[in-house]
């Protein structure tokens, strides 16, 4: 790989100190190996200087295109990837002696003490049937978080079965297999073990997408009175944008690698500065048989991270590229205060909102 | 005229557990016709899955079909290797014999839930492993446009090289990247939403006369996903494709469903057309859950609206409508004594509710 490659923008975003966690140029590139040499012949470059922070206690969504790095993002702040490279800053109580918060680059942390972060941040994962292992009970599956950092005490079970009541589950699950349970019921198994050690952030990858609307209602509203209480903040992955909209503070949308907008949710929604975020949003499906979709569809095909196009990832499929976007990959710039976008033409360009 | 495709009457599905029987599917009636596109909602376990799975006779053990028929009208088509026209049984065969094998994948389609898991091969019980494929189960270590030919050319007659040229053509409607290097990929190389594309593609490509698809665009972003149900709308119309279409995403079903049944603890509570069921619901089920959505626009800091009280324990159903006990509408010495038959409340509209009895 070029020095130039490796080589991140550190500037972009200026968030105050006001954070809880702050990723700039975060970067993870997987090697594509061929032959029996197992030769590297190229990168695919999943994750390509990303840059963004979440505020105490508030919900950033986290949207874009299948495939555009998000769940490696999220595993790369956790360093269950190792990052290729970025600053990844964490206000940490747990690695403070006093209770105060410390503020710590998770890239520079020994392995014990990632492990001791890793009860500050804790993941819902994508899929909710390899996440959970099948030989295991409910209830072992639940408490094990608490197992592994030596926390399970004389209450726990009592722990337990509250916050399965609060994902909408039953006391008596707790002996049942994952097996026996259907897609969302074994969603919500995660989550429940996600906050049973009391977290300050987690990182939610598409927790609701297999819930009923019903369900779902509940578990977002879970969301957000958990965070409300425990102070909580969220990095909240999902395709679904209503739930986006409804649950997030920020929200901040990748395409191939790279974040292309991040702005308070109304703003983002009304007011999108990025060609790609008009596109998404003009492709909302909405719950309304009558309604005319006005969708603008997106030519051409999705760009290959192993083999971006150069300038602007986004410009074979833009309907507003002009030459510069062929040739300079755009700065992400906060063009207004609290909306960073990364586009050449953001200041002349009149996009629509949804 | 509706010509009829599938046909379910008093399906009941049970899973025989430890504490008990779980009653999955409790009496539903459902008729697909040809070329029609029936959405399934409902909540978390209410029996979608299951019920679309017995339509293959593939019900995961411990369950069994314990009464109730699933007639298929089969037709002869060109192109395709079966012969004659018939009417099957379909709780009546083998669940793993010959018939079965051809109309799985061939003539009803599949798409399941939880692509992610595509990657682990669990067999069930009572399933071959030829069909991991169908099984919404990539093949680990072999090149994803191999499989994809392989299934084509299970049931349609056709060389290895159309096959091939086809996977490449079917990948590209359904959005991946550069599909003509991609069909050599292996499939742990894919992202989640990539390996559900793929299985879109091989089930479509398959050309069946029905998809069953069980929430096949959850993992995907709303641009893929609106590609996707293009292109499933476009082999609709192009081969008279049915589509048993389940998802909890409201504004998907509202786009794609011309017909909407809601299942509530294994029955269906009510049917009707996709508009009238959007704007004149009937049954308060269906009347919650249209209220529990948030609403893409503007941002409120209002809680959403939610179903009070949770799904019943299997094993301790309530008396009467088993809704009652999250009924707002719940009237005391009637819902909670009497079970509500399911009937007419409007023009092709029913509901099984006592507020219209
Ligand atoms: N282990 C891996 N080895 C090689 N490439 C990978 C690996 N994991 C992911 N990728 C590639 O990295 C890119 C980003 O994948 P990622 O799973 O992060 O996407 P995503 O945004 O979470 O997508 P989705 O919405 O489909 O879950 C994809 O192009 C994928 O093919
Ligand atoms: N292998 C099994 N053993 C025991 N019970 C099962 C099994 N598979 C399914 N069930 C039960 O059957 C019922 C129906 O499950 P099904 O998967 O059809 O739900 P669903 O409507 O598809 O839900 P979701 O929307 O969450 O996917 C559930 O209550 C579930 O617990
Ligand atoms: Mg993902
Ligand atoms: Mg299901």
């Amino acid at each position: 790989m070029t020095e130039a490659a490796m080589a991140t923008n550190m500037k972009t975003p200026s968030a105050d100190d006001n954070y809880v966690l702050r990723v700039r140029g975060l970067k993870k590139f997987f090697p594509i190996q061929k032959g029996l040499l197992r030769r590297t012949v190229g990168y695919v470059r999943a994750v390509d200087d990303v840059s963004f922070y979440v505020r105490d206690g508030e919900t950033l969504g986290l949207v874009g295109e299948s495939g555009c790095g998000k769940t490696t993002a999220g595993r790369s702040i956790l360093r269950l990837y190792e990052p290729t490279a970025g600053e990844i800053m964490f206000k940490s109580r747990v690695l403070s002696q006093d209770g105060t918060s410390k503020t710590v680059n998770l890239m520079d942390l020994k392995p014990t003490e990632m492990k001791l972060v890793r009860q500050e941040i804790s993941m819902v994962f994508q899929d909710p049937v390899n996440s959970l292992n099948p030989r295991m009970t409910v209830g072992d599956i639940v408490a094990e978080p608490m197992v592994i950092h030596g926390k399970y005490g004389p209450d726990s079970e009592q722990v337990i079965i509250s916050l399965l009541e609060r994902v909408g589950l039953r006391p008596d699950h707790l002996r049942r297999y994952p097996h026996e349970f259907s897609g969302g019921q074994r969603q919500r198994i995660g989550i429940a073990r996600a906050l049973s050690l009391n977290p300050r952030l987690v990182i939610c990858d598409e927790p609701v997408s297999a819930l009923d609307v019903s369900i779902q209602a509940q578990t977002l509203n879970l969301l957000e009175d958990l965070q409300a209480d425990l102070n909580l903040a969220y990095v909240f992955v999902a395709h679904d944008l209503s739930v986006v909209q409804h649950i997030s503070d920020r929200v901040a949308v990748m395409y191939v690698g790279k974040v292309a907008e991040m702005a308070l949710s109304d703003e983002l929604y009304n007011h999108p500065l990025h060609p790609y975020t008009e596109a998404l949003m003009s492709s909302v499906p909405k719950p309304d048989p009558k309604y005319q979709s006005e969708r603008i569809v997106m030519q051409g095909e999705v760009a290959d991270p192993s083999n971006p196009p150069k300038g602007c990832y986004f410009n074979p499929r833009c309907r507003y590229a002009v030459d510069v976007c062929r040739e300079k990959t755009p700065e992400f710039r906060e063009l207004r205060p609290d909306h960073f976008v990364a586009c050449h033409r953001a200041e002349e360009l009149k996009l629509r909102g949804v | 005229m509706a010509e009829k495709l599938i046909e379910i009457t008093d399906l009941r599905v049970q899973f025989d557990v430890r504490a008990g029987i779980v009653k999955a599917v409790d009496g539903l009636d459902l008729t697909i016709n040809r070329g029609q596109t029936v959405g399934v909602i409902g909540e978390s376990g209410c029996g979608k899955s299951v019920t679309a799975r017995a339509i293959l006779q593939m019900v995961p053990k411990p369950g069994k079909v314990a009464t109730g028929s699933i007639l298929y009208h089969r037709k002869a088509k060109e192109g395709k290797k079966y012969e004659r026209d018939e009417v099957l049984e379909i709780t009546k065969l083998s669940s793993d014999g010959d018939v079965i094998r051809q109309i799985r994948g061939g003539e009803i389609g599949m798409i399941f839930q939880e692509p992610m898991s595509s990657l682990t091969p669990v067999y069930t019980a009572g399933t071959h492993i030829n069909e991991a494929l169908f099984l919404h189960r990539l093949i680990p270590l072999q090149k994803v446009g191999d499989q994809m030919a392989a299934e084509m050319m299970k049931y349609r007659s056709m060389t290895k090289e159309e096959a091939r040229n086809e996977a490449v053509e079917m990948l590209r409607r359904v959005g991946i990247p550069k599909p003509v290097e991609r069909v050599d990929s292996y499939p742990h190389q894919l992202s989640g939403g990539q390996r559900q594309r793929v299985m879109i593609a091989i089930a479509l490509s398959c050309r069946p006369e029905m998809l069953i698809a069980d929430e096949p665009t959850t993992a995907l972003d709303v641009s893929i996903e609106a590609q996707i149900l293009d292109v499933m709308r476009d082999m609709q119309k192009t081969y008279n494709m049915a589509i048993m279409f389940i998802t909890h995403n409201l504004g998907v079903i509202a786009e794609m469903a011309e017909e909407i049944v809601v299942m509530y603890m294994g029955k269906q509570v009510e049917r009707a057309k996709t508009v009238d069921l959007f704007y004149n619901p009937k049954h308060p089920y269906t009347q919650a859950l249209l209220k529990s959505i948030p609403h893409v626009g503007k941002r409120t800091n209002e809680r959403l609206a939610t179903i009070e009280g949770m799904v019943p324990d299997p094993f301790h159903l309530p008396n009467g409508c088993v809704f009652h006990p999250r009924c707002p509408k719940f009237m005391p010495g009637k819902c909670d004594k009497i079970a509500p038959t399911y009937q007419s409340v409007g023009e092709h509209h029913w509901a099984s509710c006592l507020l219209y009895e």
